[in-house]
């Protein structure tokens, strides 16, 4: 007998069973689609309820939830929902308190902090002022695998005049003090002896809003509310969800399904999600501009002449970047980002004055300068793909003035060694976000490692120099904001580094959460304010 | 078995110089600009973390470790490698034994169909699939079938992985997507590979005879020309499971999964020594196991097959 299923003669009994699974598939899917499923507007605005769970997306593991010394944002993420510090920032970035009630600088060498009364840690402790002694000591000196931050400030000890008071003595004046603070990531408060009493790496015991229940590495870090939060009423969901997803593919389903409820996405998927009612999309120039580096070594770089570097600046059309690599959503950034209002050179005069296009004034110094017939260079790059375009854009660009440029992209282990090391001529990369805008401007500090590995026996500026001391010493903030625009000015003239844009983020939020405000430093520390709607 | 031991020895050396090989340490990978350790501090930090000792020590700690069953902890994040595999491992090799039946179960017959309909319309159509299934990169697919489903079905696999001991059919529906798009290049390889060998072995004399003596084609088939044909597929089969485990890396990174490849990458950018030595090590293994059991199963399939003493 002729097997129907061989010869395919009529409708097989294999064709049968493909088309039902196939409609089966089809009928599974559906049944599975998320409760939201379809364009649907949901618009539940009013006062906020308790209760109710968020996923966020979070574009990196935390690696270590140790809170000392550890530089990775990755794991900001987390920690800044569960561990606090003395201030904090509101959403207009404006220093409020924390852990902290009130503050005294009786002088510019003394700061007194009076704690505020009844804080518990997750643990049960009660937070003393022996805690904050015990924590600034530990992020003055981090424990293992922590490592020392370029950001600590000049504080020589920590002294407890009772529970609830603290005062720092100053090594030398320093007005970075209330931003370190502020900014969180280096500042977490914890328990003294904490790290004898857990493993920091992979547990918690802060005072935040939120207390870690469970860390899976690359996976997630699931955080519960903490039932005994100062701010009684905060926060407001019960929990969280913070999901790596590394691919910025798998956020932007996420969001459109519903599996995802915040994160934060590039300008082209912002485009892409745009038209969807049930998202809503808020953005913010970041902290974290693009930047060109050179290292000025003293090692007759040909680029050692400042007359190369303006070349150079003046050889860039940062709006082609804009356009290009950004899609229009991008500033043109000074040392100093656009995100911290009025502190960075405004943008009419980095477009009128120090950022300006002219390739016509760019040939001319290189001629001056001796390098009419240019050189070649190599610029390492990170493999981040907007970062690794910036490169690009410049190779070509620079190609007019007759410079070669080899782009390097390298794995970020060798990139951050380099970096760290100096070992580069040029680099092209991202800053990041900073507690006071005096640090971006650390990088021509003497007395820091990176001025020592990029600059040190090549370049040095005594008037910037003394800028820098004198914007920490001063406590008057009109006399700092004249300073440090000063010190924008030689940076922008001489051109020891090239910032170049600072790109905007997107925070994309599904429409059952609200009140989401959005973090310039790109983390979620306002998520405790955060509640979802019915 | 004589071969897969020093060879996995081999592999424990190989592994352990070649991380350390990588330019930057673990220090360097947790400062870049923003670290500002001294040199002695950093030295400080390696010199905890053993990474001081010389490096026939450190390798003597890591390889009597390994077979004490203490692979040690992370060096970031200081959780046990034994828990972080533990709870890599499982996805992993769910994504691989589901990839691997699926293009079993798919590419074998329609291997049969494309040898048995040699140059008609189904066979040019299966042929042109199998080229499609080749050279698709499976992450990219991987990305397509998510944006389809969400975009058409407003349906993804959930975020945060289900244990199969959990959810039967959650994890199931969990793991459908990824090990599809892992599965497409083995499917289409099994099929082209069935197809081939098939016909070769339709070509022997003794399946003429059976065919003679009145066997239908269904029976010529199975009992007589598939066990011979599947021989070189085993082979396949069991080649690619270590690619297979390998490739499941990126689609993990796309689908958000703590599997061994995603961990071994993570680890490797930050240079978390313990976690990729284990890790890669437990690959190597996977890989020698399975090519033994490959070995072993030919004799299974063809008793003909005897091995050198």
């Amino acid at each position: 007998m002729k097997n129907a299923a061989i010869t395919g003669a009529g409708i097989t009994r294999r064709a049968a069973v493909q088309l039902g699974g196939l409609a089966g598939f089809a009928l599974l899917m559906t049944s599975c689609a998320s409760p939201e499923a379809g364009p649907k507007a949901t618009t539940d605005s009013g006062k906020p309820r308790s209760g109710g769970s968020v996923v966020v997306a979070v574009s990196g593991d935390p690696v270590s939830l140790a809170p000392f010394g550890m530089t990775n944002i990755t794991g900001a993420y987390d920690k800044n929902l569960v561990y606090e510090s003395l201030v904090s920032w509101d959403e207009e970035m404006n220093v409020i308190p924390g852990l902290a009630t009130s503050w005294e600088v009786p002088d510019e060498k003394t700061y007194i902090f009076h704690l505020r009364e009844g804080v518990k840690f997750h643990g049960g402790e009660e937070l003393t002022a022996e805690d904050v002694k015990y924590s600034f000591e530990s992020q003055k000196n981090p424990p293992p695998p922590g490592t020392v931050t370029t950001f600590f400030p000049k504080i020589e000890r920590i002294e407890v005049i009772d529970p609830l008071t603290v005062k720092f003595v100053m090594g030398q004046a320093d007005g970075t003090v209330l931003g370190y603070c502020a900014w969180l990531r280096y500042s977490y408060i914890c328990p003294k002896g904490m790290y004898d009493a857990l493993n920091p790496s992979n547990a918690a015991n802060g005072t935040g809003p939120f207390r870690v229940d469970k860390y899976v590495p690359n996976d997630h870090v699931a955080l519960s509310k903490n039932p005994e939060y100062w701010d009684k009423g905060l926060p407001y969901v019960d929990a969280v969800t913070m999901k790596v997803l590394a691919e910025v593919q798998s956020v932007l389903t996420g969001l459109t399904s519903g599996s995802v409820d915040i994160g934060f996405v590039d300008a082209d998927s912002a485009v892409v999600l745009a038209g969807d009612p049930n998202l809503k999309i808020e953005k913010t120039p970041t902290a974290a501009f693009r930047e060109l580096e050179f290292t000025l070594r003293g090692k007759n770089e040909p680029w050692a002449d400042v007359r190369v570097r303006q070349a150079i600046n003046a050889a860039i059309d940062r709006d082609v970047i804009i356009k290009n690599v950004y899609a229009g959503e991008a500033l043109l950034s000074s040392k100093i980002p656009p995100s911290y209002g009025d502190w960075g050179t405004p943008e009419s005069e980095l477009r009128s004055k120090y950022q300006v296009f002219d390739l016509d004034k760019a040939m001319s110094l290189m001629k001056d300068a001796g390098f009419e017939d240019g050189f070649d260079v190599t610029l390492q790059s990170q493999t981040v793909p907007d970062i690794l375009q910036v490169a690009q854009v410049l190779a070509e660009q620079l190609k007019a003035i007759n410079i070669r440029v080899i782009v390097q992209p390298l794995e970020i282990g060798v990139f951050g060694e380099n970096n760290a090391t100096g070992n580069f001529d040029w680099q092209v990369t991202r800053r990041g976000m900073r507690g006071d805008p005096s640090q971006y401007l650390s990088d021509f500090d003497p007395s820091t490692s990176t001025y020592q590995s990029w600059f040190e026996g090549g370049y040095a500026n005594e008037e910037l120099t003394a800028l820098i001391a004198d914007g920490l010493a001063e406590s008057d903030t009109a006399k700092r904001h004249e300073i440090y625009l000063k010190a924008q000015d030689i940076v922008m003239t001489e051109w020891p580094l090239v910032p170049l844009v600072a790109p905007m983020q997107f925070q994309v939020t599904r429409s059952r959460v609200q009140d989401m405000a959005i973090d310039v430093d790109g983390t979620y520390r306002y998520l405790p304010k955060a509640w979802v709607a019915s | 078995m004589g071969q897969a031991i020093p060879t996995l020895l081999g592999m424990t050396v190989l592994i352990f110089l070649l991380v350390r090989l990588l330019p930057g340490d673990v220090t360097s990978a947790m400062t870049g600009a923003e670290g500002g350790g001294t040199a002695e501090q950093n030295e400080a930090l390696l010199e905890s973390l053993g990474l001081k000792d010389p490096l026939p020590v450190q390798y003597w700690n890591f390889l009597t470790g390994m077979l004490n069953g203490d692979m040690g902890n992370s060096y970031l994040s200081g959780l046990p490698i034994s828990q972080i595999l533990g709870n890599a491992i499982p996805i992993t090799l769910e994504i691989t034994i589901l990839a691997t039946l699926f293009a079993v179960v798919v590419g074998v017959p329609l291997g049969v169909l494309s040898a048995v309909k040699r140059n008609t319309a189904p066979d040019v159509g299966i042929r042109i699939g199998g080229l499609f299934g080749l050279s698709i990169p499976h992450f990219w697919f991987g990305i397509l079938a998510l944006l389809l489903t969400s975009s058409v079905f407003h349906w993804v696999p959930q975020v945060t992985w289900i244990p199969i001991w959990e959810d039967f059919g959650g994890n199931l529906l969990q793991m459908a997507l990824p090990s599809l798009a892992v599965s497409l290049s083995l499917l289409a390889a099994i099929m082209r590979m069935t197809r081939t060998s098939l016909l070769e072995v339709l070509g022997e004399d003794y399946v003429r005879t059976a065919k003679a003596k009145g066997a239908s084609t269904s029976r010529v088939i199975t009992r007589h020309a598939l066990r011979n044909a599947l021989v070189p597929v085993i082979t396949l089969i069991g080649a690619d499971i270590g690619n297979l485990m390998g490739g499941a890396a990126v689609i993990e990174v796309v689908f958000g999964l703590p599997g061994v490849g995603n961990t071994l990458v993570q680890a490797t950018f930050l240079r978390d020594y313990p976690i990729v030595q284990s890790t890669a090590v437990f690959l190597a293994l996977v890989f020698v196991s399975l090519n033994l059991v490959v070995d072993l199963l030919y004799k299974t399939l063809d008793p003909r097959i005897e091995y050198a003493s």
